[in-house]
């Protein structure tokens, strides 16, 4: 009886295998890109009407429908291209890329924001995903977006796979129409007011620093320093190490270095343990959220200084609460104070051009004009039309600058808000070019953010690793284990070391750290950074 | 019903009654308090909420309904609303049906091999293949996009027929016998001299139902990839506080709403809690004490 | 939906072998799965029905199970992925938080099991003493409260209230004389406070199904018991838990499957780096691995692991059971 039934099972299984099964043969269908190439769009961009499938990473909850919001309605108009939108949200992007790259079919255009191809570009093209023939496409179809990768050494670096094409469109990052770095746009900041009351200067040297420290706590404030959730701050730039960043590795010329086994990280750890004895640091770091409790935080008065602070270039509360709002309580940004007398200060931040990743599907029956309608999204007006709307409505043109009309800034609804009916990228994407000028634009009218990132991009010296590297499927599959034993090991150490629940010497802890593969992870980054370096 | 008899009250039995009573209010508070908290925070101003470390027993500095504008001015919610209350209702009577007729089988004596069968079914309670292959099942029966895609998969669930079947178990087989003498086919016997007797069992299982709807928003995620007019109310939700707690993501939006994250979060669970708070109440009708099952025995 | 087909009396079946309880078996009957069928025809096609749907929509889908075994790829999908053998039940066993994880992934399911476990029942059972109705509604009720908080706000709650200076943090200082300091960076706090948080919202909703099954409880029962000169006490001890002592079981039996699985959501929102010496498990651990990319075999991996671990403990809880009390699941 039991084998009856284990048949039947067994029979069932297999019929919903097969059926579970399907053709994983993507093919790389349509037409091959054998058209002539070109120097310049000319609009329309195709004679009879045509339509796309845009996959796009979109947040924005104003609209209901991408084809209402106008800008969208006049590109239709200009490039004759009718677009299916299929809308994502960013918290969702994994979750769905992945399953709709099961289904076999893919949509002509996909855009999954932020989100990486599972295991690399490398990995769509030979998947049969990602067209084989993109740095074709590239080159013979997209003369704005090429212009602008002709135009800096960077962009064109992080646009560029390790083996030399460009096997995917990235998001450019600049101001209105050029390419400009977003800079390091997080550091160290204290309250100017409250130093100020304390009768003292700005201290430069990390002793200093302790000093007015400790004069604010005598001065009532009781938690003067508050670190970031991980243990690390800004203010181990001094000793010359990153702490925040939990991979814990940093750049030294062309060379990858482990943060975690420098002479300085000991130094940097030995220092705040012992401004944790005195207690100068808030208990409660490890559930300090920056994001929600910043605001509240400044409001209280009990934080001098604080070790990890966003500009409003990316973050939203330091411009929107403290430099903006409140004048009062402002926060000044730094850079790193000395340890020793003549140290130069350091920065660390990853100079991104280039970023998220759009790509033509092995799916997509037109790829010529795929890519022609997406270099229109490079283009000024098609720049001018994501990110500001349209003229006369949303922004008027003041000595060739767009500026955004008073209908927007001055609205019962939140600029941003009311620009996601009239320009697409402010449902939190980034199509085409990345403009990091027009969020300012819209909330402050003033530039005391960009000055916080001129402030922090200002040493000469930076460690952090350049965002571009990418590792070969095999690296990653090496090292990812070794990697979560290793941020496990050094994350537990450095609170542990901090609070005083480990007094693990310096020494046996970079011993440890070793022991589980910390080398070879610096290796294989070293190796990725050569890679990099060469393209 | 009450029971009728007298009872000498000993005094070890009022010691308990006080002990009861007091570990019950207690157990009360507890569970009253953090939802007060929670209505109070949502009311609150958001900057002191932020810093707040303390239970909120009164809106902190000044009554603030921003968040409360953030998450209805958003008009899809009222459609998240009604699709919830869609899949709950057909979810109800899927499930309701499906678990009556699976628990009915596998109670029955008579039925040899029901504990082999259980077992193979319970199996599924253990193992399972993951989103993907799942996902994969539903595209092939072409129930994506569908509103069958929310309620069908998952209606049928290991723990539910187990509680069904336990309670069906312990209602004695001379009913079903005597109902058969009378002419009674199957599904009369199921549903209408069985199921009435169960009816606290099978109340449970249509809340469990109702919740699990409710707080589902996976389905959604997995099932629904271009259908968003299908989406229930947590997705929407989702969106919403998404929407207010985007952080370095962001490049654009430095107006206030990230301040107002946490203020959001406590107001999308009381907007989306109180409506499922209230079905429990209509539930506890059917947990009657008194029913004499035995009676029908002889 | 197999709809209802007339069915004529069939004498066969009114009078088919009845009165055997459940887990007993009919040992000294002779069966083959053919006179069954004809005998219980329509429970039979009840159970295709039934057993269709299992197959489909839990059976189909375990081909997943595979990717353990793979390096898998959601385009090549499960037949076209790279095989990989036991890599990735390797890449978690050989690294050297193997032991640590698995000693906090039993203790936190073992605590839970002992702590959360029996109090819904006691939870059940003082409130089916109580006879004021609209005391015991309201207390009903309310307790079912907590459940609908979503987890990131309740654990959001526990991580403030233990914070230093926050209310739980000064009241056990106030108790122990100390200081106030924030509670989970002490290491070992983490277990209970995990636990007691689960009980905070388990409590009530979990309690729901003890209160059902107490409210179908044969009222003859206590009648009798009555008449026998059984008080209150006697009836709790004899009337009342037997009769709810099936569900408890296959609750019980249930909940032994899932010890190992503890799941990595609430461990996440509460723990960090100060306290992962007694935090850390399985779970959280995998969480922290895939988090480059989406990493869908080691997650299979680890939860085929848990699968197997989890039957395990079933059958045994189960066997135990059938020998100890007669009831069983299977």
């Amino acid at each position: 009886m039991k084998k009856v039934l284990a048949l039947i099972l067994a029979l069932a299984l297999g019929l919903s295998l097969l059926a579970g099964c399907k053709g994983s043969e993507g093919g790389s269908g349509g037409k091959e890109s054998g058209g002539e190439a070109i120097t310049e769009l000319t609009l329309p961009l195709t004679k009879e009407k045509k339509e796309l499938t845009v996959w796009f990473n979109y947040s924005g909850s104003v609209v209901a429908d991408l084809n209402e919001i106008e800008s969208v309605k006049k590109m239709e108009e200009l490039t004759g291209v009718h677009i299916n939108w299929i809308p994502i949200e960013q918290q969702q992007v994994g979750e769905k890329l992945g399953i709709m790259l099961t289904s076999g079919e893919y949509p002509d255009i996909i855009y999954p924001g932020s989100t990486p191809y599972p295991g690399g570009v490398e990995k769509g093209v030979s998947d049969g995903v990602i067209r084989e023939d993109m740095n074709e496409l590239i080159e013979k179809y997209m003369p704005n977006y090429m212009a602008y990768l002709k135009s800096s050494e960077t962009a064109r670096k992080q646009a560029t796979s390790d083996n030399g094409k460009k096997q995917i469109i990235k998001v450019l990052v600049g101001e209105d129409f050029n390419i400009k770095a977003e800079g390091t746009y997080q550091g160290l900041a204290y309250r100017k007011d409250l130093l100020e009351g304390l009768g003292l200067s700005e201290p430069k040297t990390v002793a200093e620093w302790h000093d007015a420290l400790v004069k604010a706590k005598e001065n009532g404030m009781d938690t003067p320093f508050v670190l970031h959730e991980n243990g690390g701050s800004h203010l181990s730039l001094s000793w010359g190490v990153e702490t925040i960043n939990t991979n814990y590795l940093q750049l030294d010329g062309n060379k990858v270095l482990g943060s975690a086994v420098q002479d300085g990280f000991g130094e940097y750890l030995e220092t705040m343990r012992q401004w944790y004895s005195e207690g100068l640091i808030d208990p409660n770091f490890t559930s300090f959220n920056y994001y929600l409790s910043t605001p509240g935080s400044v409001e209280a008065n009990q934080h001098l200084l604080y070790s990890f602070v966003l500009s409003a270039f990316t973050g939203n509360n330091y411009a929107a609460f403290h430099m903006v709002n409140n004048q009062d309580e402002y926060l000044q940004p730094i850079v790193s104070p000395a340890v020793k007398d003549g140290d130069k200060p350091v920065q660390s931040g990853g100079r991104v051009e280039a970023k998220d990743t759009i790509f033509i599907s092995s799916s997509c029956k037109d790829p010529e004009l795929a890519a022609k309608w997406i270099d229109f999204n490079y283009t000024k007006e098609g720049e001018l039309l994501n990110w500001y709307g349209i003229e006369g409505e949303t922004y008027e043109m003041v000595d060739g600058k767009p500026q955004f009309t008073e209908k927007v800034l001055n609205n019962d609804t939140p600029p941003s808000d009311y620009l996601q009916k009239y320009a697409l990228n402010w449902g939190n994407s980034w199509f085409g070019k990345h403009n990091t000028v027009a969020s300012n634009k819209v909330n402050t009218g003033n530039n005391q953010q960009q000055d916080a990132v001129d402030i922090w991009s200002a040493p000469e010296k930076n460690i952090a690793v350049p965002q571009g590297i990418t590792l070969t499927e095999d690296e990653s599959d090496a090292i990812t284990s070794k990697m979560t034993a290793v941020q496990t090991l050094i994350s537990e150490y450095v609170i542990n070391y901090i609070i005083g629940t480990d007094s693990t010497s310096f020494e046996d802890f970079k011993a440890k750290v070793l022991e589980y593969g910390y080398q070879e992870v610096i290796d294989t980054y070293q190796k990725a950074l050569d890679r990099y370096n060469a393209r | 019903m009450e029971r009728s008899y007298k009872y000498k009250t000993s005094p070890s039995r009022i010691v308990f009654l006080i002990v009861a009573v007091i570990l019950l209010v207690l157990i009360g508070l507890a569970c009253l308090l953090p939802l007060w908290h929670v209505i109070m925070a949502s009311i609150s101003n958001p900057t002191d909420l932020n810093v707040s470390k303390d239970l909120i027993f009164y809106p902190l500095r000044n009554v603030d309904v921003t968040a409360y504008k953030l998450i209805l001015q958003y008009q899809r919610l009222w459609r998240g609303y009604r699709n919830t209350i869609m899949y709950c209702t057909l979810s109800c009577v899927i499930t309701g049906v499906m678990t009556v007729i699976a628990g009915y089988v596998f109670s029955r004596n008579r039925f040899y091999y029901r504990n082999a069968f259980m077992l193979i079914i319970s199996f599924t309670m253990l193992f399972n293949g993951g989103m993907i292959p799942t996902y994969m099942v539903i595209r092939k029966l072409h129930m994506l996009d569908s509103v069958w895609a929310i309620v069908v998969p998952g209606c049928l669930s290991v723990f539910n027929i187990l509680i069904m079947r336990t309670s069906m178990q312990g209602i004695s087989d001379a009913l079903e016998e005597a109902a058969r003498l009378d002419g009674a086919n199957d599904f009369i016997i199921m549903f209408r001299i069985i199921l009435p007797l169960c009816k606290a069992t099978f109340a449970v299982v249509m809340l469990f139902t109702v919740v699990g709807q409710w707080n589902n928003f996976m389905s959604a995620i997995l099932y629904l990839p271009t259908k968003q007019n299908l989406y229930p109310l947590q997705m929407e939700l989702r969106t919403i506080l998404y929407q207010s707690t985007k952080e370095i993501t962001s490049a654009s939006d430095v107006s206030a709403s990230s301040v107002y994250a946490r203020a959001v979060e406590y107001a999308a669970i009381v907007v989306s809690t109180l409506p499922i708070l209230i079905v429990y109440p209509f539930v506890q009708k059917y947990f009657v004490t008194g029913m004499t099952i035995g009676a029908v025995k002889a | 939906m197999a709809k209802k087909k007339k069915k004529e009396l069939d004498p066969n079946q009114a009078f088919a072998p009845s009165g055997y309880r459940s887990g007993g078996g009919i040992r000294n009957v002779p069966h083959n799965l053919f006179l069954d069928i004809k005998r219980n025809k329509v429970v039979y096609i009840l159970l295709a029905v039934i057993l269709a749907y299992f197959a489909i929509f839990n059976y189909a889908p375990m081909v997943g199970l595979l990717m353990a075994f793979e390096k898998f790829s959601p385009v090549k999908g499960i037949f076209g992925s790279k095989w990989v053998g036991m890599k990735n039940f390797k890449d978690f066993f050989e690294g050297p938080y193997v032991g640590r994880l698995i000693r906090n992934t039993i203790a936190i399911g073992v605590l839970d099991l002992v702590i959360n476990f029996p109090a819904p029942i006691i939870f059940a059972l003082i409130l089916n003493e109580i006879h004021q109705k609209a005391f015991k509604k309201t207390i009903q009720t309310v307790s079912y409260m907590p459940y609908f908080i979503s987890a990131v706000v309740a654990c959001g709650l526990v991580v403030k209230f233990v914070e230093a200076g926050g209310p739980i943090s000064v009241m056990v200082a106030k108790l122990t004389g100390t200081e106030s300091a924030n509670l989970l960076n002490k290491k070992g706090n983490f277990w209970l406070i995990y636990v007691l948080q689960n009980m905070w919202q388990g409590l009530g909703y979990g309690s729901i199904i003890y209160l059902s099954a107490l409210s179908s409880v044969d009222q003859e029962l206590y009648e009798a018991a009555y008449v026998d000169g059984a008080g209150k006490w006697k009836q709790a001890i004899h009337v009342t838990i037997p009769s709810i002592m099936p569900m408890i079981i296959m609750m019980l039996i249930l909940r032994m499957g899932a010890i190992f699985s503890v799941g990595a959501d609430k461990i996440i929102l509460l723990y960090g780096p100060a306290n992962y010496e007694y935090s850390d498990v399985i779970n959280s651990y995998v969480y922290r691995m895939g988090i480059q990319e989406t990493n869908y075999s080691l997650a299979s991996a680890v939860g085929l692991f848990n699968s197997i671990i989890g039957t395990i403990m079933l059958l045994t809880t189960n066997a135990i059971s059938k020998r100890v009390s007669g009831t069983s699941m299977f």
